[in-house]
């Protein structure tokens, strides 16, 4: 688990964080909201171990960050939002041995993991492609490859679709959600329609954590949400109504479940 | 390769239109020709009534009229503080009252004058830089506003109050074209124009493009929720097209 424990973070006189705590657990998809300028960003390369926090700590699996060192780098991924940022090859499998080789692994051992993370990814088709042939959704994952290549324990993704289509963004987020299944996902976004699934959720105000609980209890509380400056998805709305008018509507809140709902009103037409 | 293939079409002054397609499509190119940026390869763009020679000999007070914002303005950001950056383009212009058209665009776009006019470009967060850049195409008040995926990287309040603006500024006779990403915000449009691989597959009004659920889908769009679920309960019975959470409702409604 990386705890974060009372961090707090200023830049030119300015608090950008202060006194955040939260936990990142593994097998979870965390998810971290709040309005632009929040801090999220900041918050993500503290925890990535990008920035030093001004005070408070970092740990994983009760080892302070700083002790722990290069394992703690290469335990904690970070997927940013503009895939064009952080890609170094011209090869896709080129891009995810680059950082096994600066682990000094063996050529085998290299080849496996190249293997295993862009199967994973779904990208493994596409390994002799040359990276600028891609699509920004096919980027994001072939950074997430690149990461995977390094065993993480912990993912972050800052506003990974932020910039992508909405095919582009479903890729992303699906692969998100089956790498939460193993290792610990921090999702950061602004937009709730990608939080619903969260296991755990924080919302940041002007650098506090001003709400953490379940999906559910975040959007029926209108302060929070007010706070973290979101919005209720159209899904949510429908939910809302379908429910009012004595539909039960199942979570996840997708189209099946909601069409699901719909059906069983007592409709004339499908009578 | 055309990133975009032989198309005609005419933008009426004041009209307010949503350019949507896939990653590559060919919007972007498609609205830097609309904005006189680049020049087509074949055929023409006529803007405000005639063939102007894009972009060379574009005389100042036609480039004035016509903003674009880029897909990543903070790309471009060169200033050391928020209002130098916002106020080049007045400047340059050789507008009058900078100082309040750097004021009413900054607040327009979201953010606080006196909190943000002394700050670096390059400090800000990733959506506050979105909201410099839309403050520094707004600062010259143009009556054409090409607005390339405005609202990506902004939160939910700020998208809806940015949206609210939008409508209000193109009420006063002012043509808004939009690039994005999310058929949600193209209801709202008067036309939809789709691209898919550089060609022009609809421009109609948003009920007729939705209409089409099935190629929205095939050239990777997403349609609305409320869209997709009328569309499945078209298949079974008659059933209204919805584009919209309360269309659909009160059809359901009237159905119960």
């Amino acid at each position: 688990m990386i705890e974060v424990q009372d961090v707090s973070y200023g830049l030119e006189g300015r608090s950008i964080l202060q006194s955040v705590s939260m936990n990142i657990c593994p097998g979870q998809f965390t998810v971290l909201m709040g309005g632009n300028g929040a801090g999220k960003t900041t918050l993500a390369k503290i925890i990535k171990g990008l920035l030093v926090p001004t005070s408070g700590k970092v740990l994983m699996d009760g080892t302070e960050m700083a002790a722990a060192g290069r394992d703690y780098q290469i335990k904690v991924g970070i997927v940013f939002q503009n895939p064009e940022n952080q890609i170094v090859a011209s090869v896709v499998e080129e891009d995810v041995a680059f950082g096994p080789e600066n682990l000094g692994l063996k050529p085998n051992e290299i080849r496996e993991r190249v293997e295993s993370s862009l199967k994973t990814v779904g990208l493994w088709d596409l390994r002799h492609r040359p990276v600028h042939a891609l699509s920004g959704g096919q980027k994001q994952r072939l950074a997430i490859a690149g990461i995977l290549a390094l065993r993480p324990s912990y993912i972050l993704f800052d506003e990974a679709t932020a910039l992508l289509d909405p095919v582009g963004r479903k890729e992303v987020l699906e692969t998100a959600t089956i790498l939460a299944k193993s290792v610990g996902v921090l999702w950061i976004t602004h937009d709730l329609r990608e939080a619903l699934q969260a296991d755990m959720l924080y919302a940041l105000c002007q650098g506090r954590v001003v709400f953490q609980g379940s999906v559910q209890e975040f959007i029926t509380n209108p302060e929070a949400m007010d706070l973290a400056n979101a919005t209720i998805p159209e899904e949510v709305t429908l939910a809302e109504m379908l429910s009012k008018r004595g539909a039960h509507v199942d979570w996840p809140l997708n189209k099946e479940n909601l069409l699901k709902a719909i059906t069983s009103l007592n409709l004339k037409t499908f009578h | 390769m055309d990133a975009v293939k032989p198309l005609s079409l005419r933008i009426a002054k004041g009209e307010w239109l949503a350019l949507v397609g896939h990653t590559g499509s060919g919007k972007s190119s498609l609205a830097q020709l609309m904005a006189g940026l680049t020049s087509p390869t074949r055929g023409t763009v006529k803007h405000f009534g005639r063939v102007w020679n894009y972009p060379k000999d574009l005389p100042i007070e036609v480039r004035r009229r016509i903003g674009f914002l880029f897909q990543f303005p903070e790309h471009q950001f060169f200033a050391e503080t928020v209002f130098d950056e916002v106020a080049f383009a007045a400047k340059n212009f050789g507008l009058d009252n900078v100082q309040d058209r750097v004021k009413e665009s900054l607040e327009v776009a979201g953010l606080s004058f006196d909190q943000f006019k002394d700050r670096s470009p390059f400090t800000l967060s990733g959506g506050e830089k979105r909201k410099v850049a839309l403050a520094s195409v707004m600062v010259c008040d143009p009556e054409v506003l090409i607005l390339d995926e405005p609202s990506a990287g902004l939160d939910g309040a700020s998208k809806r109050a940015f949206w609210d603006w939008l409508r209000d500024y193109s009420k006063e006779e002012r043509t808004v074209i939009f690039i994005t990403h999310s058929l949600e915000e193209a209801v709202t449009a008067e036309r939809v124009l789709v691209l898919s691989n550089g060609t022009l597959l609809f421009a109609d009004s948003p009920r007729e493009v939705f209409s089409h659920v099935n190629t929205l889908t095939r050239v990777g769009l997403e349609p609305p929720i409320a869209t997709e679920i009328s569309y499945e309960l078209r298949k079974r019975a008659s059933f209204p097209m919805a584009l919209t959470v309360e269309e659909l409702v009160s059809a359901l409604d009237g159905d119960l």
